[in-house]
């Protein structure tokens, strides 16, 4: 009997994650939702004591079902036209992946409330792992740390992994765009996250809005020292 | 690299250091301690452990890349003695 293709086997590995994120679904929708509430209810405090200009939103989401089979993919599973095989002694399973579910919170301003949210969920999840989102250009280049994230499983769910994220309200807000636009593009537009002139124009708008809310904060402790 | 750096700021966090958006700086007050993080990714988790491992002192002590200048320690010196980050 001749032995399957590296394409035909790709494809059956395909519609057997596919099968296995519709298996998935329900516990991972509950999964968002639970943890979203929990993710709320830590940060109760800080919300009461918020000043008027201050935000915090926590939105939530599960990851899409060719996202999450790409994620795994790119990882696991040879390249078309490469040589090698599917090693059949491995189980490929959407689990091993760290962000199945999100919570992000978002915040403005950034300084002082991302750290006390921080030190706030921390203790909530005290065994969640540290995986910072770091905008680093090349070896040499500077770095800087876009938003705080940990992953890890809830109490409630031992085999889906979860994670939360700490980010800039400003930077949140910029994400949403720039995921519609990059990541489900149009054909013609596919790649287009990695074109240099476009890096260099998130990197620009990253600037400005940390800039934004540098001048902000600047102004609004004269205020504060000028009306004391 | 940034999986390394991401290995150092672990450390770090486990060290009981917090991040300052403005600055960029992993800084610890109860050892006073300051790690930008262009130092975190100039250097090597040796680097990073071994100036961990340095007993602590009154005077706060800063480890960047270059620098930093009288100005900016003096300055980083009474923000991060203060009760809140600026």
């Amino acid at each position: 009997m001749p032995c399957p293709s590296v394409e035909e086997q790709r494809k059956d590995k395909l519609n057997t994650l596919r099968d296995e994120y519709f298996s998935l679904l329900p516990e991972m929708h509950r999964l968002e939702r639970l943890l979203k509430i929990e993710v709320e209810y830590s940060l109760r405090d800080i919300v009461c004591e918020l000043d008027i200009h201050e935000k915090i939103i926590v939105t939530s989401r599960v990851k899409g079902c060719e996202s999450a089979i790409n994620a795994l993919l790119k990882r696991q599973l040879p390249q078309e036209g490469q040589p090698g095989k599917i090693d059949p002694a491995q189980t490929y399973t959407l689990k091993t992946l760290k962000d199945l579910v999100g919570v992000r919170v978002a915040v403005f301003p950034r300084n002082p409330l991302m750290n006390k949210i921080d030190d706030a969920l921390v203790k909530r999840f005290p065994k969640w792992k540290d995986d910072p989102v770091i905008l680093s250009r090349g070896e040499e280049g500077e770095k800087r740390v876009l938003a705080l994230k940990y992953y890890g499983y809830s109490d409630t769910h031992v085999d889906i992994n979860a994670e939360y994220q700490i980010a800039p309200l400003l930077t949140h807000l910029f994400w949403q765009v720039e995921h519609e636009a990059f990541y489900k593009p149009s054909i013609k537009l596919k790649g287009i996250e990695n074109n240099p002139e476009m890096e260099t124009r998130v990197e620009q708008v990253l600037n400005a809005l940390e800039e934004f809310e540098e001048t902000f904060k600047k102004i609004e402790s004269e205020a504060l020292s000028s009306n004391s | 690299m940034v999986d390394d750096v991401k290995d150092k700021i672990a450390l770090l966090r486990k060290e009981g250091y917090s991040y300052d958006w403005s600055r960029r700086i992993y800084y610890n007050r109860e050892v006073k301690k300051v790690f930008s993080l262009e130092a975190l990714g100039d250097h090597d988790m040796r680097w990073l452990k071994q100036h961990l491992k340095e007993s602590s002192s009154s005077r706060w002590h800063f480890y960047f890349s270059l620098g930093p200048s009288e100005a900016v320690k003096n300055d980083l010196t009474q923000v991060l003695s203060g009760y809140a980050m600026s």
